[in-house]
């Protein structure tokens, strides 16, 4: 859904360079600044959320907010797809996983950065032990020095916080 | 354009508490050690009503999305360079908190952040069309071109004088024998492919090569590692890899009958039919090794995960089993 084409006009005659301003003033970068302006505005333009604010000021927060929240995304792609590439220089090119395997594991490891950032060190700890090595609750428990009942206590609350990550995750896609 | 919208009734439908008792109902029985006391439980609060069900599967789900990280790399490698990158962010966050730079700061995070971000224009965020796993959709285009999406792609689109796409990943089929068609443009990472005739072709590309295959008329196209140009027609289909090298085969028909839903295996293996298959299923499938290299024929509905699991345990000595939901397990079958 297109939001009203008239009212997004004014919002971009009126807010779009400082937009890039503010941007430029943080990434110190004028290109970057342009790119990331006109993404929040392709955004803001093609969400399915009704856009109407009751004031300049308003606007701005929004759009500041929603900004930031693309450089974020997109660092966290670069940067992981950095990482992988890195990994891969580092193994024989007969090891490489298929390409479809690769996609799913920028996906996979995208999911693990923002999912890890959000859970205490013990339950990442857990949760990397437990689900990505697929260790059983025992073994999990032994390298920890831990006991069972609190690996399971970790696992849940890892895999809730991923639920609630997801669903936010979600809501943001249907929403753009 | 549509959109899968099953998820996001999702957070009115399942309260947070109900997530909460299946993230803990996982956290029992995922290593498959739990007590038949345990199991009883588990099965008794699934059957309480659909909502447990839904928050079960939900859970399950999540699961699968990191099996992919099973096999590659060593964890505690992915587990040091994940913490890494999520320092590097926690600061990179800062610069967008704080009150700005002054000028001098500002060439410095100049060179700093460039230097961070490397060069990958080629990294897309928010496309025009974007499918998801086992979703295919059908455009029409402005002059009457039907534009087809497989599974898991995302383009940009732009029509004016001529249609130009943008393919990011996944795969399209373009036929505008129909039609009375402008000339169209794919952009991909590896070449740009163009036509200004009645045409039929797909592209398939992922971060590692791109697939052009052309069923009907003639494309022509700019490879961009060199800069050079070549056609291709009627039953060509190039492969083309980041690494510069390329190959000219026939055409594969299954480039283009996932429009019709289906694909064909034609003496492939078991392994490699269900791997084909993984791009259309949102879950996990697991083939022993004592049967992956069983050789397979027949059409097999690309959309429809049980249909093909009942062609194949009809056909091949294999049964499947669902040991968690969204799980497809494939074994031979005992002999006694």
């Amino acid at each position: 859904m297109i939001n009203d084409s008239l009212y997004f006009k004014t919002l971009y005659v009126e807010h779009n360079n400082w937009l890039k301003r503010w941007l430029q003033g943080r990434l110190g970068c004028h290109e970057s600044a342009a790119d990331f302006a006109q993404d929040t505005f392709i955004r803001l333009m093609t969400t399915t959320r009704k856009v109407q604010f009751d004031s300049g000021n308003e606007a701005r927060a929004y759009l500041k907010k929603t900004a930031k929240n693309l450089c974020i995304n997109r660092w966290r792609q670069q940067e992981i797809e950095r990482a992988w590439i890195e990994t891969l220089q580092c193994t024989s090119e007969e090891l490489h996983p298929s390409p479809e395997h690769q996609v799913a594991v920028l996906a996979a490891l995208e999911q693990l950065s923002q999912l890890l950032e959000r859970l205490p060190e013990k339950t990442a700890r857990a949760f990397m032990l437990a689900i990505v090595c697929d260790l059983t609750d025992q073994q999990v428990a032994n390298e920890m020095g831990i006991s069972d009942r609190m690996v399971r206590k970790h696992v849940a609350k890892a895999m809730l916080a991923c639920a609630r990550l997801s669903i936010q995750n979600t809501v943001h896609t249907l929403l753009e | 354009m549509t959109q899968q919208s099953s998820v996001c009734d999702l957070t009115k439908e399942v309260p947070d508490s109900l997530l909460l008792e299946a993230a803990e109902w996982f956290a029992v029985l995922r290593d498959g050690r739990a007590s038949s006391v345990e199991r009883e439980g588990w099965q008794i609060w699934l059957a309480t009503s659909d909502q447990h069900f839904f928050a079960w599967q939900y859970i399950e789900q999540l699961h699968s999305n990191f099996s992919s990280l099973k096999s590659c790399a060593q964890p505690d490698d992915i587990f040091q360079k994940i913490t890494v990158v999520n320092r590097r962010l926690i600061s990179r966050r800062k610069f967008l908190s704080s009150i700005g730079l002054v000028s001098l700061g500002a060439l410095i995070g100049s060179s700093v952040l460039n230097n961070q971000s490397g060069s990958l224009p080629w990294i897309v965020f928010m496309p025009d069309i974007r499918t998801g796993k086992g979703e295919i959709q059908n455009h029409s285009l402005a002059d009457g071109t039907a534009l087809w999406v497989n599974t898991r792609s995302k383009l940009n689109l732009h029509q004016g004088v001529d249609s130009r796409i943008q393919l990011f990943s996944g795969e399209i089929l373009i036929d505008s024998i129909k039609a009375d068609p402008v000339p169209i443009y794919i952009d991909t990472r590896l070449a740009i492919i163009n036509s200004a005739t009645k045409v039929c072709f797909s592209v398939y590309c992922d971060q590692n090569k791109a697939i052009i295959t052309v069923f009907e008329g003639d494309v022509q196209m700019t490879i961009a590692s060199d800069s050079t140009v070549q056609s291709l027609h009627t039953g060509q289909m190039l492969t083309l890899h980041s690494d510069g090298r390329s190959e000219k085969a026939s055409t594969d028909a299954n480039r283009r009958n996932w429009i019709q839903g289906s694909f064909t295996a034609n003496r492939i293996s078991l392994g490699t039919l269900l791997h084909e298959l993984e791009r259309y299923y949102s879950g996990f499938i697991s083939v022993s090794p004592a049967v992956s290299d069983l050789e397979v024929y027949g059409n097999f509905p690309i959309q429809d995960m049980n249909t093909v699991i009942k062609m194949l345990e009809s056909t091949l000595p294999v049964k499947a089993s669902r040991p968690l939901p969204g799980w497809i397990k494939i074994e031979a079958i005992k002999t006694v």
